[in-house]
């Protein structure tokens, strides 16, 4: 048996083993531990020097090192006396194939190897699997494919938190192209950078599931045109700003003009003696802006709501290019979609497919400031109509706590800020408190998923999206060729 | 009138000459010449320590728990290393003539058995008690630990002791003989500490290492006296093993043998930066040896668990006679 450590103190959660001379562990590495009754899989969660001299002792030999007086001196048996301890937390304990919660400590003084395939037999692949990564046990990969349940995962949100250049656009990438030939989902993707389709349109398949909408449309894209009509007051929740007054106008207006309502609004048109003139003004400025006739027109496009909401729940994966449009733009046009998505859910009498929605700088309108919207509303009832989010941020802090608890799989990548990690380790799903420095310390690509649906806070290694979809590319079938 | 701490500073005293208030120990007067230098160099050491817990104590009942230790270094590689622990437990038993004998038999735990025999000594025997008072039964812990670190010593190449090669303890003697005999290369010892003084009152040790003024070490100094006392087979030095090391220690090796065949193995080893001047295997053996008290508290608790309830309370009253003192230092 090659051990790499083994277990010397600590207590539950918090076990201390000594690495073995010449191994090296590496924080979020994970290690196995033979026990009469399964095996216990273990996490390495912090490292620290342990020596068998005192420290000032230490100090004193380094003194001497330094002040050149330690000549003709050395360490005896320097492998012995000094070492790294590794702090471990139990994971899982494999019985049987089966991963059970560990609820015992591992036998005092026992070894501890690194992990193998047979230990990790219970990952098995869902019937609707949502792949995230392989597995990776500190920063080595592991040839596992890490899969949950996507249906689930996906209906019960998604956030993916990092600071810049941590690779969640790689990592959405990764998993909407994984996703893109699934009939068990539609995904909205509002994509302000305009490289979603561009990685997705690689798919073998995508001519069959992918839908692009585009103000400029190019190859293969659609013309992203949204009728006056198919805005609704409420469509502006969380998008802009408005009085109270202001909103009581638009509601009015809205009223009073119905499917006219923003052409009236626009043309300044009165409302009576119930709405005072600077009012209106405000309105039809504000307007104005978000409404700059680039997507939103008077005129045409009756039906992109219907056609959009339509395709996702025929389970197509649907692109938005918002990368020409300002953020409530954005924000305005994602909520017109969602909010006819969401209604149409709740007026159908299934859940069935799951729609997810993807939102880049998601604390836009999950944050405390951004009040009631749609999007809010999805975070906190939407799994029960099968409409979930994948909220991606770099400061979930922003986002409630109420609202980040239900946001029951955490992809969480490298972040160096404090209060950020202290966020997502209070609202995970399974204990973090003891992963701090594994969050600051993820690389790019590194990532750990804490779920609902996973037994553990599972620590996966995102591949490099032009790798991954060349090699499912070369993996797939030869598409026929018609002469 | 308040104390003058100045007092206590040194004098500027005279080294005098070695001192040693038995006879049989001639002092030789101090001579720079007897300093000689050499070099470290890597060679063949066996180490010995021993180390010895109270696990039960009363005044006619000791259980004392033993851990006796060797290591054998090749320069700085560890070749061997052996621990033998047992259980002596002392009895007062009452003998012919109105005499008390402390009896005491030993229980193997791990390792090989290093006293095969019971041991048994009068309680007035004058090697064991202290200041004119009979023996206490767990006295015999201590002898049992030094019979055994003799015997560790059997077979060895090169062993070294911590301590002295001075026996204290009837029947000791008995012991290092047949250690001397049957170990190979040369037998010697090294002292942590001294209680050799000159006779201006100077620690001994001290007033070599202030003769060796900045002389380089390592060095050896020696022999201090003519010995003859013949429970005290050794020749008699302070030796420093390192240039930067801060002590010098009293070290004895076997009566008639070279002190240098040893001492560059020895100094080779006090390179460690743990304790540099004082050799790795003396660093090595104290710390197997060593038995720490929640040791022997484990101990404790496993015996009680074995005799049972009832008679531990017993032994806990019985020991209430002499255990006043550890619970006066816990309140």
């Amino acid at each position: 048996m090659e051990f790499v450590g083994q277990i010397v103190s600590g207590a539950f959660g918090e076990i201390l083993a000594r690495q073995k001379s010449g191994e090296e562990l590496e924080i979020g590495e994970l290690l196995a531990c033979d026990e009469p009754n399964g095996i216990q899989l273990l996490q390495v969660y912090d490292l620290e020097y342990g020596s068998q001299i005192q420290p000032e002792t230490i100090e004193l030999m380094s003194g001497l090192r330094l002040e050149g007086k330690g000549e003709k001196t050395s360490f005896f048996e320097e492998e012995l006396r000094h070492y790294v301890l590794a702090k471990v937390k139990g994971l899982v304990t494999v019985r049987g194939g089966k991963a059970v919660s560990t609820k015992t400590l591992p036998k005092f003084f026992n070894g501890l190897r690194r992990i193998r395939d047979a230990d990790l037999s219970f990952l098995d692949k869902p019937e609707k699997p949502l792949f995230l990564g392989r597995l990776r046990s500190g920063s080595k990969a592991i040839d596992k494919r890490i899969e949950l349940d996507g249906e689930k995962v996906l209906s019960h949100h998604v956030l993916v938190p990092a600071t810049t250049g941590r690779g969640k656009s790689n990592l959405v990438k990764v998993m909407l192209y994984e996703l893109l030939d699934k009939d068990y989902c539609g995904v909205l993707v509002m994509d302000p950078h305009n490289e979603y389709h561009k990685s997705l349109k690689k798919h073998a398949k995508a001519g069959e599931w992918l839908k692009s909408y585009s103000p400029n449309p190019e190859g293969g894209q659609v013309s992203l045109r949204v009728n006056y009509a198919a805005l609704k007051p409420w469509h502006f929740n969380g998008v802009m700003p408005f009085s109270e007054a202001q909103q009581q106008t638009l509601h009015l207006a809205y009223k009073t003009w119905e499917k006219d309502w923003i052409t009236r609004l626009l043309a300044g048109d009165s409302l009576g003696d119930k709405v005072q003139d600077v009012t209106l003004n405000v309105l039809q400025r504000k307007l104005g802006l978000i409404l700059d006739g680039r997507v939103f027109v008077k005129n045409g496009s009756e039906t992109i709501v219907d056609d959009v909401t339509g395709h996702l729940l025929d389970s197509k994966k649907v692109v938005i290019d918002t990368s020409r449009l300002g953020s409530e733009a954005e924000l305005l046009v994602a909520s017109v979609f969602t909010n006819a998505l969401f209604n149409r859910r709740k007026a159908a009498q299934t859940d069935k497919p799951v729609v997810s929605i993807v939102l880049e700088e998601a604390p836009r309108v999950l944050s405390e400031a951004a009040g009631a919207n749609v999007f809010s509303s999805i975070a906190r009832e939407g799994r029960k109509f099968g409409v979930g989010l994948i909220a991606i941020t770099q400061l979930a802090s922003l986002i409630p706590r109420e609202v980040l608890a239900n946001l029951n799989t955490k992809i969480i990548l490298g972040n160096e800020m404090k209060q950020e990690r202290e966020a997502l380790i209070a609202s995970a799903s399974q204990d973090l408190s003891t992963d701090d420095k594994a969050i600051a310390a993820l690389d790019k690509g590194e990532a750990i998923v804490s779920s609902v649906f996973s037994r553990f806070a599972v620590p996966i290694s995102i591949p490099l999206f032009e790798e991954h979809a060349s090699a499912a590319a070369a993996s797939a079938p030869a598409r026929k060729a018609f002469v | 009138m308040a104390f003058d701490f100045a007092k206590l500073s040194p004098k500027k005293t005279a080294l005098g000459a070695p001192h040693f208030s038995d006879p049989r120990y001639s002092p030789l007067a101090f001579d720079e010449a007897r300093f000689q230098s050499f070099e470290a160099e890597a060679g063949r050491l066996t180490c010995v320590d021993g180390g010895n817990a109270s696990v039960i104590n009363t005044p006619n009942l000791s259980v004392q728990l033993v851990r006796v230790y060797r290591n054998e270094f090749d320069g700085g590689e560890r070749k061997t290393s052996e621990e033998s622990e047992f259980l002596v437990i002392t009895r007062v038993e009452p003998a012919s003539g109105g005499q008390m004998l402390l009896k005491a038999e030993t229980m193997p735990l791990n390792g090989p058995k290093l006293l095969q025999e019971d041991l048994a000594f009068d309680w007035a025997d004058a090697t064991l008690a202290q200041g004119g008072f009979k023996a206490s039964p767990s006295a015999l812990g201590a002898v049992a630990r030094r019979f055994a670190e003799w015997k560790m010593a059997c077979r060895c190449f090169n062993p070294v002791r911590d301590g002295t090669l001075q026996t204290s303890v009837t029947n000791e003697s008995i012991f290092s003989r047949k250690a001397y005999a049957e170990s190979k290369g040369v037998f010697s010892a090294l002292a942590k500490t001294s209680s050799l003084y000159t006779t201006t009152g100077l620690p001994l040790v001290s007033a070599v290492a202030r003769l060796a003024g900045k002389r380089a070490a390592p060095w050896v100094y020696g022999p201090l006296c003519v010995n003859s006392q013949p429970d005290h087979e050794a020749d008699l030095f302070v030796a420093k093993l390192h240039e930067n090391a801060t002590h010098c220690f009293r070290f004895e090796v076997k009566r008639g043998c070279d002190a240098l065949s040893v001492l560059p193995a020895l100094a080779f080893q006090a390179s460690d930066l743990a304790f540099l001047g004082y050799p790795y295997g003396l660093v090595d053996a104290d710390k197997r040896a060593r038995v720490p008290f929640e040791e022997a508290r484990q101990m404790q608790g496993v015996m009680r668990q074995e005799i049972g309830e009832g008679a531990w309370r017993e032994i806990e009253l019985d020991s209430c006679a002499v255990d006043a003192h550890d619970f006066l230092d816990r309140v």
